[in-house]
């Protein structure tokens, strides 16, 4: 060992090494893949839905239980709203065609009026979809008429 | 068949009823059962949402990512030789797998409250305005989420759709049932109003002894009903259907709740 | 690069993309999704409330990263869905803003019309010597006009303090 210390301390004394090693980059990576592609791959990887997702959802039969009977609720509630919805449809249509053999009845020539033809009539733009809170003015009262 | 039978002892004269409604404002209450299933419905859909891609709205080393990041809570991440009383936390992009993911995001808008700021912080109105405190029946900015229609005192004193009588008598120049309408309403209501009516098609009939009455329907789209004609008419209101239910006899009220709308 | 790389790789089942790169990745084996076992992609949304320019708030759901929003152009000002209405005015989307607020504080500098204004008010006094030029007006600052500061007797007009100017090497 000191015989070997002894001999290196002699040998570069002798050759003066140049030798200076540093860590430069990396030009191979571990999977054999040049380092443009590997970064892809992360790339890739990072965006990938897989790591994005949640985990599943794991309900216990009591849970599952509970979801299922919620979801039989609202169906449920759906439905009623539905078969009123259809009934009251109903009921309107038949006021409109009692309305209509009265007035036949009653009056043809305002029948033929009632009974025109109105293709081509549109809703008006200002009859607006609710919103979830109402505007700082409510009501355009200032309205002039126009002609 | 009832109309046959009707039809024997048709009244003479024909009048033009008026359904003017003011269509809802903002959207319909929502009840208990709506309000807990949706509730249920958007917990759901928050623990089933993938985690917020925060590297591609947020450039790395801007501001705007500092500024988010440091209103983030943070996540708890495995550590060797800790017991977690909620499971293993099993993190990913920065969130818990198992949860749903809580982001913060940093206030933008400045905290003056100046009208002609832009960024001013979201003060939405009330869903409930001052004629709703006050009860005022007459003004249009009631009841938002309602429809409203329009009813008139009548000369005996009782809440009746308001309504016109049609010359069908008249040998050229007839009007049909909607013009008759509209040209009433003007002469009772003043010309300042913009109304759109919904078809020429009578949607219901009031049948009594003296006359028959044809319901057109229309909406009121800007402008102000202002009582012109005292004489015939003592008040006029805009109420709710359930208001008209109150108001109005049983009788009247089932022959004209399918024409009215339910909210 | 990487979008147009996604695309293919996706699109062409692996196969290697010969871009500009040339970057070929290996082919891997698809991941065979058994039935029912498919998810659905969740995106994660925010929910946003969005003022519209008269004041009414809706709330709807972005993927966008932010909780509020304030639009100043919409439905509710514009002259063509407010017929009945008297005094619509199209708003300027950048009034108020950013932006806005920029040009007033900045805009004599920057931007082109001011500059030319200012510029033909300082000229006044050069106007009064040469009253035979035709003068560049305001409103029509076009290509020609540049031509008239091409003239023999321009006087060429000084703006705000002494600019530094760099001096010639005497060598």
């Amino acid at each position: 060992m000191l015989a070997s210390a002894a001999s290196r301390k002699n040998a570069l004394k002798v050759v003066q090494p140049s030798l200076n090693f540093v860590r430069g980059k990396r030009t191979k990576s571990k999977g054999g893949l040049n380092p443009q592609a590997q970064r892809i791959i992360t790339q890739l990887s990072v965006m990938s839905a897989s790591r994005k997702q949640p985990k599943l959802l794991k309900l216990s039969r009591e849970d599952l239980i509970k979801h299922d009977m919620i979801q039989a609720c609202w169906a449920q509630y759906q439905r009623e709203l539905r078969e009123k919805r259809t009934n009251l449809l109903k009921l309107q249509y038949e006021n409109i065609e009692e309305a209509m053999n009265l007035l036949e009845q009653v009056d043809p020539e305002l029948y033929e009026m009632a009974n025109a033809e109105e293709s081509g009539k549109r809703v008006p733009l200002e009859l607006r979809v609710p919103t979830q809170y109402p505007p700082n003015n409510v009501w355009y009262y200032d309205y002039k008429k126009k002609d | 068949m009832s109309v046959k039978a009707a039809a024997s002892s048709i009244p003479k004269a024909v009048k033009a009823g008026l359904v003017l409604s003011r269509v809802p404002i903002v959207t319909p209450e929502l009840n208990a059962l709506e309000n807990k299933y949706y509730q249920y419905q958007a917990e759901l859909e928050r623990r089933l949402m993938w985690t917020f891609p925060s590297y591609f709205y947020f450039k790395k080393g801007t501001l705007a990512e500092r500024r988010f990041q440091s209103v983030q809570k943070g996540v708890i991440s495995k550590q060797p030789g800790v017991w977690f009383p909620k499971g293993v936390p099993d993190v990913r992009h920065n969130r818990e797998r198992s949860q749903k993911q809580d982001i913060m995001l940093p206030r933008e808008a400045s905290e003056g409250s100046n009208k002609s700021d832009v960024s001013r912080p979201i003060v939405p109105n009330s869903r409930t305005t001052k004629a709703d405190e006050n009860n005022d029946i007459t003004s249009l900015d009631r009841k938002l989420d309602r429809t409203l229609h329009l009813l008139v005192k009548d000369d005996k004193g009782s809440w009746v759709l308001p309504s016109f009588p049609v010359d069908i008598e008249a040998k050229e120049g007839k009007k049909a049932l909607h013009e008759t309408a509209e040209v009433g309403l003007r002469k009772i209501g003043g010309e300042d109003i913009n109304t759109w009516t919904v078809s020429n098609t009578p949607a219901g009939v009031l049948q009594s002894e003296k006359d028959l009455q044809f319901l057109i329907k229309s909406h009121i789209i800007a402008g102000e009903f202002k009582l012109k004609d005292e004489k015939s008419i003592k008040e006029f209101a805009w109420l709710t259907k359930d208001e008209i239910k109150k108001a109005v006899d049983e009788r009247y009220f089932n022959s004209i709740q399918y024409v009215l709308a339910e909210n | 690069m990487l979008k147009s790389l996604i695309a293919k790789r996706f699109a062409s089942g692996g196969t290697a993309y010969h871009g500009v790169n040339q970057v070929s990745l290996p082919k891997r084996p698809l991941r065979k999704i058994r039935l029912g076992k498919a998810r659905p992609a969740i995106y994660h949304q925010f929910d946003v409330q969005v003022e519209l320019s008269d004041g009414s708030v809706i709330t709807r759901c972005s993927q966008f990263p932010k909780n509020e929003i304030r639009l100043i152009q919409d439905q509710r000002n514009c002259p063509l869905w407010n017929q009945s209405r008297d005094g619509m005015v199209m708003m300027d989307a950048n009034s108020s803003g950013r932006v806005d607020k920029f040009k007033q504080k900045y805009g004599s500098v920057y931007s082109m019309e001011e500059q030319a204004a200012e510029s033909t008010g300082k000229k006044e006094t050069a106007k009064k010597l040469q009253e035979t030029e035709p003068e560049p007006s305001t409103d029509d600052f076009g290509m020609d006009d540049y031509l008239t500061l091409l003239n023999t007797n321009a006087v060429q007009v000084q703006k705000g303090g002494k600019m530094a100017t760099k001096k010639k090497d005497k060598k």
